[in-house]
């Protein structure tokens, strides 16, 4: 197992330098030079011109601009993983102050958002296996079409209309009631966001859920018909015990290594509802980064983005190689 | 086992006729589609005796794994139906109607593993892949047994030394991946008889298996046989298995009984035609080289084609010379030699060849 | 003991289909296509889906008006009734439309469109427009479905500068669904090429090809779609920006693609025809074109139907938030761009109309890709 782990690791490292590499090339894309841009922008604020030359010195030490690319993209990557992530000129904020609280919120929302989805998608998927061809199962299949369809920004937009024409509201989303929007972190303003992820978890959880329950179901059908379960039939245990212990357990598996697979969809799906709800998270800050053309900023937080999704997947194949002897055992 | 309750207790003395176990009457069952019923089980009745190893052939689709799951409840239900008949499971004290017992009930799941257990044919899927060999022994016997986890490894260790698997110690620790087939089987027979059941169902235990180790399954399920006094129903659709370690054997098609005798008889004089087109399809070394191996005519009907009369009126040779359309009843030859054929009848005895 | 009732079983099997054989004598692709017609979501999926492209590629033809026409002085038009039965309560068998009268609202003072029960235009077909239009060469002055002038036809409303939503959705479907399409078909010829290489090569040009498609699987498609359309030049002209966007879409769409073409290669190699071939002495050419190209195709047909939803709403999701399609050309997503804001849906709530094509569109791949894979599959036990 030990190995297993080393090589996994090995890979995680090899996949996460690919990606910042992936990273710089987006950030070296848009054409033109990123600092003529922002002198011109900067003179447009009317700041003297020699606010504006120490800026730029500044920022052209800062990522190297002067050097080969290769030294730029040390100096960006070494900034990274200091975790400093500097000033941005484009957003005039400290980006380590701008994006550590909505990265936060980011990931507490997809993970809100995959738990929700697994909490909905379980006991369906194995109720629509059991009761196969029920009408509670055509039922279900019928939101899981729905939810393929429904991508997070049309079903952001749907209820948004239904709450606007049916239920007269004036605003849906944030996450946060007024009084603690700009408020210190505190035990009530966690309980605040408790209260207000449900309706963000629920549109980036949805079509996610649908996808589960297919997956869910499709694996209990296909595990129960499966002899070691006539197996344990057999034993005498009851049916309680045939479906929790022993069928659950195998058709978990394709689940569990989904989630690492299913990351990418959710925090991506949580970007775009995010612009749709007008939520405090990342999504909205790549956007004004790119509108403001601070490539680096937008660049950082892709990495950042993808850098997390490695991990988790990651760690999504280590809970299934703990879970499953036949990977844990069989060194490859 | 070391005691062997069920050979001591429960055998009603020398030369005396051995205790029944179970006894099948009329049984049906169907299976329900979109395309209408399928009766895969047609009155069929059976006994099964302690210390008897019974045999049940015939083609796939036959109903031969149907009638072994009725015997534990196991079919699947729905599309799977019980339609009529009895099964009585015999006990020290009681006898059970196993037929009328709900499928999750305490009482059948009191008989599953305990009273009747089963293996199947492929040893491969038959292991939970995710649970140790120790784990899955220990299980059916904690279901069954009051013991705490210890005592039920040790008795797992021992089981597995009984069925043959070497460094028992080691293999409790093991995963159904990291044995071979033959040894999977011979954990599944462990795990069958862990709670020294009376009756073992053995669903085609050796197709999946390589020929040299379905000798050597085949050698154990007799030898535990004989050691616990255990009745064993084979099923199988091959007539070798059947020779070499059946005392009876029932032939069915299309979801009736069509002959049942002993294994001598059966052999020597095989009556039904369908029963004498399985003989003649072995091959025999005695025979001339290039000698045409024999195969039946045509196919197993579709269950849902059921003929009406004889089920084997479509295949028989004899089918123009007796009155096909008809049903006939279950006629003794001789015996303990049951057929169910017109040309064994007064009226049609001058069809036969 | 009670025997089951003897219900004759002959009877219940009466109306098997005879022709249980009849697979037998089809083609391989003869046998994907019997397969997929009895496969009836599959094939709903299909005829929806030709019904839609066959209403938005000649939008020209098919919308009553032609593209960005400013109706002045019906803005914020709400969608018209197409109605049967006249004023005075009889059938009308020709359907009609009544004319649209102003009014305010007394408390709100907004601008409200009325139907004008004086005012009854028939719609007709083919009505001539004001202008003649041009379309593959073909020039011709009418419009499948319209009313005589001076009514008007809106019959999903008209947005704040009064033009003609369902109009506007028309021409709008032609480039989503057309973005759909082209980029799947950009991102099937990379990904079969790349898929075929890294299968057939393997070894350390297949680990490599692989890193790198993992690499691209995990980063989140939408923020990475944003980044990288923001590499557009702003000098681009909306053409020029249509391919764009399809480039961006299909860079990442190629990756699952590449891995099912590998997958099928590295399987298909281990065949003995493929083998034969090469004892024999084949050219990897030969076995490439011959062998693994047409084994793998089918796949490759269903992994892209199956792909076309995500590019299209892909594009959405950019026009969307201003960094996809350019005006003057629209998209579902330029249009849904208006319905961004939950005041303007309070008042307008029909500008949500693209959303219903969209779901309609999506779902309708979802059906065809989901039938088609089912056909495709030699073990779909059929």
């Amino acid at each position: 197992m030990g190995r297993a782990v080393l090589r996994r690791s090995v890979q995680m490292v090899i996949t996460l330098w690919l990606v910042s590499i992936l990273g710089f090339v987006i950030i070296q894309l848009p054409p033109g030079d990123f600092l003529t841009l922002l002198e011109s922008q900067l003179e447009e604020q009317r700041l003297s011109s020699a606010q504006i030359e120490s800026a730029l010195t500044g920022l052209r030490a800062r990522y190297g601009l002067d050097q080969p690319v290769y030294v730029q993209y040390l100096r960006w990557m070494s900034s990274l993983l200091r975790g400093d992530l500097g000033y941005s000129m484009a957003l005039r904020a400290d980006v380590n102050e701008l994006l550590s609280e909505r990265l936060v919120l980011t990931l507490v929302i997809s993970f809100a958002a995959m738990v929700f989805s697994l909490a909905l998608a379980l006991p369906i998927g194995v109720y629509s296996a059991m009761k196969q061809y029920s009408w509670a199962d055509y039922l279900f299949t019928v939101l899981g079409f729905l939810g393929l369809a429904l991508p997070n920004m049309l079903l952001a937009l749907i209820l948004i209309f239904l709450a606007v024409t049916v239920f007269n509201a004036s605003t849906i989303g944030g996450l946060f009631s007024p009084e603690y929007i700009t408020a210190d972190w505190s035990p009530a303003k966690v309980l605040d966001l408790a209260k207000h992820l449900w309706l963000p978890a629920f549109i980036v959880g949805f079509s996610s859920t649908a996808g589960t329950i297919r997956v869910v179901r499709a694996q209990m059908l296909d595990t129960l018909g499966e002899p070691f379960i006539q197996t344990a039939r057999m034993k005498g245990l009851s049916e309680n015990r045939v479906i929790t212990r022993h069928a659950l357990r195998v058709a978990l598996n394709p689940v569990v290594s989904g989630l690492g697979l299913s990351l990418p969809g959710l925090i991506s799906g949580e970007t775009i509802t995010a612009l749709v709800l007008g939520l405090p998270t990342i999504g909205p800050l790549l956007l004004n980064a790119l509108f403001a053309e601070d490539m680096y900023l937008a660049g950082s937080i892709l990495v950042i983005l993808s850098g997390a999704l490695v991990v988790g997947n990651f760690l999504a194949d280590l809970t299934l190689a703990w879970l499953d002897p036949r990977i844990r055992l069989v060194e490859p | 086992m070391e005691h062997s309750r069920v050979h001591n207790t429960n055998n009603n003395g020398r030369g005396g006729q051995p205790r029944l176990v179970l006894e099948v009457e009329d049984l049906y069952v169907s299976f329900g589609g979109y395309r209408g019923r399928t009766r895969a089980v047609n009155g069929v009745s059976f006994q099964i005796h302690q210390g008897e190893i019974l045999g049940i052939v015939g083609e796939s689709g036959c109903g031969k794994s149907v009638t072994a799951l009725s015997l534990l409840k196991l079919v699947p239900m729905p599309p799977g139906r019980i339609d009529g008949g009895t099964i009585s499971l015999h006990t020290d004290d009681t006898t059970v109607d196993v037929t009328a017992l709900a499928q999750d009930s305490r009482e059948i799941r009191a008989i599953r593993g305990r009273q009747i257990s089963m293996i199947f044919q492929e040893p491969m899927r038959s292991l939970h892949p995710m649970f140790s060999i120790g784990d899955q022994i220990v299980e059916i016997l904690l279901q069954h047994f009051a013991m705490n986890r210890r005592q039920a490894l040790d008795k797992a260790v021992a089981l597995l030394e009984r069925v043959g698997l070497p460094e028992p110690a080691r293999v409790v620790h093991e995963f159904p991946h990291q044995l071979s087939g033959g040894m999977r089987q011979r954990v599944m027979i462990a795990i069958a008889l862990a709670c020294e059941p009376q009756l073992l169902v053995a669903d085609e235990p050796t197709t999946a298996l390589d020929v040299t180790i379905q000798a050597q399954i085949l050698e154990l399920l007799q030898a535990l046989q004989a050691e616990m006094g255990l009745a064993v129903m084979l099923i199988t659709h091959d007539m070798g298995v059947v020779a070499e370690i059946a005392d009876r054997v029932i032939v069915m098609y299309l979801g009736e009984i069509v002959e049942t005798a002993s294994v001598d008889q059966l052999f020597t004089n095989p009556q039904h035609p369908y029963t004498q087109g399985l003989l003649r399809s072995i091959p025999n070394w005695t025979d001339q080289p290039k000698t045409p191996l024999h195969s039946l005519a045509g196919a197993v009907p579709e269950l849902l084609d059921l003929p009406a009369g004889c089920v084997f009126v479509e295949r028989c040779p004899f089918a123009d010379k007796v009155p096909g359309l008809r049903k006939p009843s279950l006629i003794e030859t001789e015996p303990g030699h049951f057929v169910k054929c017109w040309l064994y009848t007064e009226e049609f005895v001058h069809a036969r060849p | 003991m009670a025997h089951p009732e003897p219900a004759n079983p002959r009877e219940e099997a009466a109306h098997v289909p005879s022709g249980k054989t009849e697979a037998a004598a089809y083609s391989y692709w003869g046998l994907i296509w019997w397969r997929y017609k009895r496969n009836r979501i599959g094939v709903v999926g299909g005829i929806a889906l030709l019904l839609l492209y066959a209403l938005v590629l000649p939008a020209e033809l098919t919308a009553p008006y032609p593209l960005n026409e400013r109706h002045t002085g019906f803005l914020d038009v709400p969608p018209q009734f197409i109605r049967f039965i006249s004023p005075d309560g009889r059938f009308s068998p020709r359907p009609f439309v009544y004319g649209l009268k102003q009014e305010r609202d007394p408390e709100t003072l907004r601008r409200l469109y009325v139907p004008n029960e004086e005012e009854i235009y028939p719609l007709r077909l083919f009505v001539p427009g004001e202008e003649s239009w041009t379309f593959l060469g073909l020039t011709w002055d009418r419009h499948l479905l319209g009313v005589e002038s001076p009514g008007k036809l809106f019959l999903l409303g008209t947005d704040t500068q009064g033009r003609d939503l369902f109009s506007q959705l028309l021409y709008g479907g032609r480039i989503s669904l057309t973005v759909g399409l082209v980029g799947v078909a950009l991102s099937l010829v990379l990904g079969g090429i790349v898929g075929l290489i890294s299968g057939y090569l393997g070894g350390i040009v297949d680990d490599l090809i692989q890193r790198g498609i993992e690499v691209m699987i995990s980063f989140p498609s939408i923020p990475l779609w944003i980044a990288l359309s923001a590499a557009i030049p702003a000098e681009w002209n909306s053409i020029q920006v249509f391919f764009g966007i399809t480039v961006i879409l299909s860079s990442i769409g190629w990756g699952g693609l590449a891995r099912v073409v590998r997958g099928m290669t590295l399987s298909l190699q281990n065949e003995d025809y493929v083998k034969a071939g090469r004892i024999n002495g084949a050219t990897t050419w030969w076995i490439v074109t011959r062998h693994l190209f047409p084994g793998t195709l089918s796949y490759m047909i269903v992994a892209a139907t199956l792909a076309i939803p995500g590019m299209i709403l892909g594009e959405t999701a950019l026009s969307f938030l201003g960094l996809g399609i350019q005006p003057p050309m629209v998209s579902w997503g330029v249009l849904l761009k208006q319905a961004q804001d939950i005041t303007v849906l309070a008042h307008k709530p029909w500008l949500i109309a693209p959303v219903f094509f969209l779901t309609v569109a999506v779902l309708s791949f979802n059906f065809l890709g989901d039938g088609l894979r089912d056909a495709a599959d030699p073990f779909s036990g059929q």
